[in-house]
């Protein structure tokens, strides 16, 4: 069963979010000339741990197990790296909405690993809890919508104004993404997933509903524009 | 026969949706040629190898050429990935407008 989990979350997702990450973030943040050594070396570092995850499980050699995991954490960590070298050589310096959520998921990823880190050392399962609360609505979903804001709008715009350039003018990518109501939508998450961080360390049900409350609001904005995007006609 | 400049200034006439800039503005247009046939040869590259818009600008960029130049023949594009685009052939006012530098 650890088998499994690890290969899918890991061995699939894991290095399918890191290798489309790689071609993606350079591509709209026009990052040039960083050196690419280091998503190699993250590439055969999680490789590697996946495949001692599931000898372990395999021929019951619990030390493979945490050799495994400790491959796929250095795995990320030159991942993080790689990343870094990518912000750093970015030509683009708006803060775009794009940019926002990527930073912020970045920022949500590294405090997962170190909390995965932190269980390792206290084996206490609540931090495990948080972790994985992290990864998924920090992380996970923060990467995922960044790119609703720049593959929906090339994709409507493809469809819609490519047929037109050269007879008409037609609209920049940029001008279907309503500025203010996403800034609204981000704020509010962020907002949300704060509040829902506080209500985990308080054990608190009150603060826990209205930090739900915020993440809806902050959503609501996230589809709206989703919505003004796909009905965008210039 | 039409020079460089008329055929860089025919170019640039073509924007990339992403950046909003025309593609001479960028850099991205390293040569243009046009020989006694009034066939053009245009030399270019794209601002990433994974650009989506890849076939897309092509076609843009001979069609600006057939469109702005009447008398041209025929149109050559030569995508090229060497020497690499980096923002410093960019035109000032395109690092200046991305805040690069």
């Amino acid at each position: 069963m650890l088998s499994h989990i690890y290969l899918v979350f890991v061995g699939y997702l894991g290095i399918t979010i890191i290798s489309m990450s790689y071609i993606l973030i350079p591509m709209f943040w026009l990052s040039h000339s960083f050196n690419n050594i280091y998503l190699k070396i993250a590439f055969y570092k999680i490789s590697f741990g996946v495949v001692l995850v599931v000898f372990s499980q395999i021929f019951d050699l619990y030390i493979f197990e945490y050799l495994g995991y400790f491959e796929v954490l250095l795995g990320f960590i030159f991942f993080i790296y790689q990343l870094y070298l990518i912000f750093k050589t970015k030509v683009r310096k708006q803060k775009d909405i794009y940019y926002k959520y990527i930073v912020f998921s970045i920022i949500n990823f590294i405090i997962a690993l170190v909390l995965v880190c932190f269980y390792f050392v206290l084996s206490n399962d609540y931090l495990l809890f948080i972790s994985g609360f992290i990864f998924l609505l920090g992380f996970l979903t923060t990467i995922i919508t960044a790119h609703l804001y720049k593959i929906i709008p090339f994709l409507v715009w493809f469809y819609r104004f490519s047929n037109l350039v050269g007879k008409q003018k037609v609209p920049m990518l940029a001008d279907m993404v309503p500025v203010k109501s996403s800034d609204f939508g981000f704020a509010f998450y962020l907002l949300g997933f704060i509040l829902s961080l506080i209500a985990f360390i308080f054990s608190s049900d009150i603060l826990f509903k209205s930090a739900v409350s915020f993440l809806f609001v902050g959503t609501s904005f996230i589809v709206k524009d989703v919505f003004y995007i796909i009905n965008f006609k210039g | 026969m039409y020079t460089k400049e008329e055929i860089f200034k025919a170019v640039s006439t073509v924007n990339d949706p992403e950046v909003g800039f025309n593609l001479v503005e960028m850099g991205l247009i390293y040569d243009a040629v046009c020989d006694e046939k009034m066939s053009v040869i245009v030399t270019m590259t794209l601002s990433t190898k994974a650009c989506p818009l890849h076939q897309l600008i092509v076609q843009w960029v001979e069609e600006a050429v057939l469109r702005e130049l009447p008398k041209v023949e025929f149109v050559e594009i030569n995508l090229v990935w060497e020497p690499q685009w980096n923002i410093s052939m960019a035109d000032e006012n395109v690092k200046a407008k991305l805040g690069g530098f």
